[in-house]
């Protein structure tokens, strides 16, 4: 077998791969501008009466508003938390530092069932249950190893004399926080941010368990499903995966960005 | 000495169980060259760093002019440093990398600051890349950035960790030139780590020889190349002899030592009592080289031995000589005075020096 047969071959493969994992997606994505009730073939025809149903549906639009506050919120504070730990790491040398990463890393390892009533007793316990912040608070904990992890990354590529140089030259250690440590770690920063809002975005265990009345998107599709299968639950699907893909994108465009060249253009009279 | 304008009284730097720097005195005078030189792991980036305010001393006290500074954090300090990495901000551009410490300051407007910055990049010769990332450099510009950087603060001191480590042998020695220069125009006072001699040599006025966190000699170049002070300092510098033997005599006519190749005399006084181990040093281009057989020169201490090798640098001749009882030394002479005396491998030759010219250290 020769080399462009082999390639062929391997390309071939990839693409059956990407067909399984994607064709269901694809199918729902398509059948959402299906005109007919029943997803069956023959196709009957082009339509946006599902989305306009989808968004009539004051259930869809709050569980879609408690999901974006959810999903920013946790963006933000895990990312925060995570840039701390992974600043601790990179900063300090102390014992146990073993034990102190391997806990940062540990909540996406546990069985979300798990997680998720782990999270509904101990909400309740501290009359928190029912309540989106509870919801939040739970997608911190699975988001923030990612935020870590993205962000320690970055760390590892900063010449530890950096931090000391800017000390020296008369920055403050706050003053190099901001214009030294983070400046460096913001493209991770910014796909970090990207990252923890789609694991929040489209997490069902967690929320299902401490949500209550305030339903995320995911939750409602649940319960949607539940109900008569519509057709408009196609419609939400194929938005929940368009945001989750977007955000996803965002993420890697900014890991990208790392190892990006600057500009010739820039201050004085280069 | 008028007051130092850095003074290490007692300092020391432990990590652990492991010391860093034992105890270290050192006073450093306005305006010197001062090159802090030994092999590496001495001790040498460490004590540049609690200069600098980045380590603590775990004892001692290090005073800029008469004020304490051990508890005054590296950002309150004048004492910008040209780091061996160059440790450049990667994501602000070069213009922005000299004016990072102005801002610091909040002395000059933006307007102020960049013409000093843009001032100090002038006077470096790369006022061209102002508007570069540090990626776009190669790394004799990064070291010009690096050093307008630390001197656009107008520091009275200026601290220096091998800065030409990382540049080949040619730029080295242009940035050499260029720091002796900027050394001598700007009259402030430059503490320089590193662990090559030729660089000491040639810029410094004054050398501290360090060895396992220990001062071993402090001195001018010359102090140090003709008087070493330990044998450890003359194994470093490489240049001389060290021929050791028993102290026999120590008094008013001076010191004489003496091995299975004889007595040797030497000027000068030693703390080694008699009886002790003792050395003496010989800088391989004071001993005057002649065959065994011509007659020899009153007045001065010789040994003879075979010619071994000869090792050509330049103008310079380096000629191996064995010694009868197995030892070995060398002597360097200009070539022209060699090439005279038309030697060959296995050659008698004698080795002989004033007592002078040589110095008595402990064996
Ligand atoms: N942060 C540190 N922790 C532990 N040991 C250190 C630390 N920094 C330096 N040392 C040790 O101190 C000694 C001197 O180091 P250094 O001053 O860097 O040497 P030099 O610059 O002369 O090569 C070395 O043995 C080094 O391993
Ligand atoms: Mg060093």
């Amino acid at each position: 077998m020769n080399a462009a047969t082999v390639r062929w071959i391997l390309m071939g493969y990839v693409l059956l791969v990407f067909l399984f994992i994607l064709a269901p997606i694809l199918t729902l994505v398509a059948f959402s501008f299906n005109v007919d009730r029943f997803p069956a073939l023959p196709w009957g025809g082009f339509s946006l009466a599902w989305y306009e149903a989808v968004f009539a549906d004051e259930t869809v639009s709050t569980g879609f508003r408690n999901t974006m506050i959810v999903a920013v919120t946790t963006a933000v504070v895990a990312t925060f938390i995570g840039f701390a730990t992974a600043y601790v790491d990179y900063r300090y040398q102390f014992t146990g530092k073993r034990a102190y990463l391997a806990l940062a890393s540990l909540p996406p390892t546990v069985p979300v069932v798990i997680l998720g009533i782990a999270n509904l007793s101990f909400m309740a316990a501290i009359g928190l249950s029912g309540t989106l912040t509870a919801v939040i608070l739970g997608h911190v904990v699975i988001a923030a190893p990612y935020a870590m992890a993205l962000i320690r990354i970055r760390l590892a590529d900063l010449d530890p004399a950096i931090e000391p140089a800017a000390w020296n030259l008369g920055a403050t250690p706050w003053a190099t926080m901001g214009q030294v440590i983070v400046p460096f770690c913001k493209p991770a920063i910014l796909s970090s941010l990207a990252i923890t809002a789609a694991v929040s975005f489209d997490e069902f265990m967690i929320a299902w368990f401490v949500s209550g009345i305030h339903e995320t998107l995911p939750v409602r599709i649940l319960a949607m499903l539940q109900g008569q299968v519509s057709p408009r639950i196609n419609a939400v699907g194929s938005l929940v995966f368009l945001v989750t893909v977007a955000l996803v994108v965002v993420a890697q465009i900014a890991v990208f960005s790392w190892r990006r060249k600057r500009p010739l253009a820039g201050g004085g009279d280069g | 000495m008028s007051v130092p304008i850095m003074t290490l009284d007692k300092v020391r730097k432990s990590y652990g169980d492991s010391v860093a720097v034992h105890s270290i005195d050192l006073e450093i005078a306005k305006g010197e060259f001062i090159a802090l030189m030994g092999p590496s792991g001495c001790g040498k980036t460490t004590t540049l760093r609690m200069l600098a305010g980045l380590d603590k001393p775990s004892a001692g006290e290090i005073r800029m002019w008469s004020r304490v500074m051990n508890d005054v954090p590296a950002w309150e300090r004048d004492t910008p440093m040209v780091w061996q990495s160059y440790a450049l901000f990667p994501f602000l551009s070069v213009l922005e990398n000299v004016e990072f410490g102005l801002k610091q300051r909040r002395t000059t407007d933006a307007v102020g600051r960049r013409a000093k910055a843009m001032e100090w990049l002038d006077r470096l010769g790369i006022a061209g890349m102002a508007g570069r990332g540090i990626d776009q450099l190669s790394g004799g510009q990064r070291q010009r950035v690096a050093l307008a950087r630390a001197l656009a603060l107008e520091p009275e001191v200026l601290l220096l960790d091998e800065p030409l480590s990382a540049l080949d042998a040619h730029l080295r020695v242009r940035m050499q030139t260029e720091l002796a220069r900027l050394h001598g125009e700007l009259g402030i006072t430059f503490v320089y780590v590193t662990h090559t001699q030729s660089e000491a040599f040639a810029m410094a006025n004054r050398i501290v020889i360090m060895s396992e966190g220990r001062v071993q000699q402090i001195g001018t170049p010359q102090d140090i190349y003709r008087a070493p002070a330990t044998r450890f300092v003359a194994e470093f510098i490489g240049a001389s002899n060290i021929l050791s033997g028993t102290l026999k005599e120590s008094g008013a006519g001076g010191i004489v030592i003496e091995n299975a190749l004889g007595r040797f005399r030497s000027a000068g006084a030693t703390g080694i009592a008699v009886g002790q181990d003792a050395a003496f040093v010989i800088a391989a281009d004071k001993i005057a080289l002649t065959r065994a057989a011509d007659p020899a020169e009153p007045g001065l201490d010789a040994v003879t031995g075979t010619v071994a090798a000869e090792e050509f640098i330049g103008a310079v001749v380096t000629i191996h000589v064995d010694l009868p009882d197995g030892r070995s030394m060398f002597v360097q002479k200009q070539q022209n005075e060699v090439g005279r005396l038309g030697l060959a491998r296995g050659d008698e030759v004698r080795l002989a020096w004033h007592p002078q010219d040589t110095f008595v250290i402990p064996g």
